[in-house]
């Protein structure tokens, strides 16, 4: 029981199942907690959140790392869009 | 770091792999679900180019079916890929055992004996004694022990002081010094005349000398002796002295009317022999049977200065055809000459005079008697008998 409220007090302060976006400079973008890629080119690359899509767009992007739920993109990052529900 | 993924993904091999299709980025998005590693995406109009390891490609395939994407090898690249291109190569493989077996078994052996040291011993004796004493060319270098083999050498070679034999990876190095003479008087001696004569020249530098220069001196006649008298006191030295005298002899020469002479007729013909770790394999067919006379020659060879067991023995037949003439007697007595010459030559003399006192013919050659009178050293060393 102690366990079961220990987990769900983590999922209300959004520690557990939730999205964490990471930006260095505009030269890399990390994505933890994302369910992978929707659509890839050079100009943008559209990423699956739990709660709707992220869109990064820039000049020569492109994935560095890719994990089950962890997306690394690297190039010269314009703009970031955010569609869909709440986060 | 990124040199050691290299580094990695090299020994591991990776595949350019160019994806077409509608939906590539499902694709991807299944490959990272999957736990397949992949790097250096670059997406086209059409296709995207992505690198994986080569151990990945069966699980890849796996997951592309029912993705409805197409899947291209476009380049290969690590270590796997050299392998895969001999993998029928067996004899490659084999070969490349083989010569690793034979390098690790021949460098435990011993392929060759070094001389170091100006002793008088030479290196064949060396090798001979080694081979008496079961170290042979090829023996294990670690079971040959160095401190039995010192003591034998010392004991089986009386002129060497001190002996040191190290092991040079294939090398056995002996390291040899001798005894330094010593001049010691063994036994009282004098100089005695070898033979009648008159003296004519005196050059002492240790003893007494007895005689002077115009004395008419027999055989064994004592010309310096060793014995030093001073007062009650007899010491003993080892004369030294050159004692020139003038003597006279007679000395009978024959030649043979038939000669033979030797002409080369130019031709000539090399034989080889090689000796690889002790055994000499002739690298020729027919023995030759026509008159020739033979120079021997051997070379040892070397790799960047370090010798290796191998020697090339070469045999130079000059060939040359012989011929037997007779001689008249104005010839034979000036091949008489020759060898009379060559006589001083052999006897230290210096000759003053020669008369040809007497000439015989018979049916096989001439015999030419002469008297000679020549200068030379007569003294002899003589043990002192004392009865």
């Amino acid at each position: 029981m102690d366990k079961i409220r220990k987990i769900s007090n983590l999922i209300e302060a959004g520690q557990i199942g939730s999205t964490r976006i990471e930006i260095i400079d505009n030269k890399r973008i990390v994505v933890e907690g994302c369910y992978g890629i929707n659509e890839y080119t050079g100009e943008y690359i559209k990423i699956n959140l739990p709660k709707g899509t992220l869109t990064v767009f820039g000049d020569g992007l492109q994935l560095s790392l890719m994990k089950e739920k962890d997306v690394t993109l690297e190039g010269k990052i314009s703009s970031i869009e955010f569609e869909g529900g709440a986060l | 770091m990124n040199l050691l993924i290299r580094v990695i993904s090299y020994f591991l091999g990776t595949l350019r792999l160019k994806i077409s299709g509608e939906y590539c980025e499902r694709f991807l998005n299944i490959l990272a679900a999957n736990s397949v590693s992949f790097w250096s995406p670059y997406v086209t109009k059409n296709d995207f180019f992505i690198t994986v390891l080569k151990k990945d490609i069966k699980k890849i395939r796996i997951l592309r079916r029912n993705t409805g994407v197409k899947i291209k090898i476009t380049k290969r690249h690590g270590f796997p890929l050299i392998v895969n291109r001999y993998k029928s190569r067996y004899g490659l493989i084999l070969g490349a055992i083989i010569f690793i077996t034979a390098l690790n078994i021949l460098s435990k052996g011993m392929w060759n004996v070094k001389i170091i040291g100006e002793a008088q011993v030479e290196e064949g004796q060396v090798v001979e004694f080694l081979k008496a004493n079961n170290v042979k060319y090829g023996s294990i270098m670690k079971n040959i022990d160095t401190d039995i083999l010192k003591q034998k050498m010392l004991l089986s070679f009386d002129n060497l002081a001190w002996v040191s034999l190290n092991k040079q990876g294939c090398v056995l190095e002996v390291n040899m010094t001798e005894f330094e003479s010593k001049k010691h008087l063994s036994s009282p001696q004098n100089i005695v005349a070898e033979c009648d004569g008159v003296i004519r020249r005196i050059d002492a530098s240790k003893g007494s000398v007895n005689v002077k220069i115009g004395d008419t001196v027999v055989k064994n006649q004592v010309l310096v002796s060793g014995i030093l008298s001073y007062g009650y006191e007899n010491n003993f030295v080892e004369p030294q002295a050159e004692i020139l005298a003038e003597i006279k002899y007679f000395k009978k020469i024959t030649v043979e009317k038939r000669q033979k002479s030797i002409v080369y007729n130019g031709k000539e013909k090399n034989r080889y022999s090689i000796e690889i770790m002790g055994f000499k394999i002739p690298l020729f067919f027919k023995d030759e049977q026509n008159l020739h006379k033979t120079e021997k020659s051997e070379r040892k060879l070397s790799i960047f200065g370090g010798e290796i067991p191998i020697k090339i023995y070469k045999d130079k037949s000059l060939y040359y055809n012989e011929f037997t003439y007779e001689i008249d007697r104005q010839k034979a007595e000036k091949t008489a000459n020759e060898m009379l010459k060559k006589h001083f030559k052999e006897i230290n003399a210096e000759c003053k005079d020669i008369d040809l006192i007497d000439i015989k013919e018979t049916n096989g050659g001439f015999t030419f008697e002469y008297s000679i009178t020549c200068i030379k050293d007569i003294g002899v060393k003589k043990i002192i008998e004392f009865s």
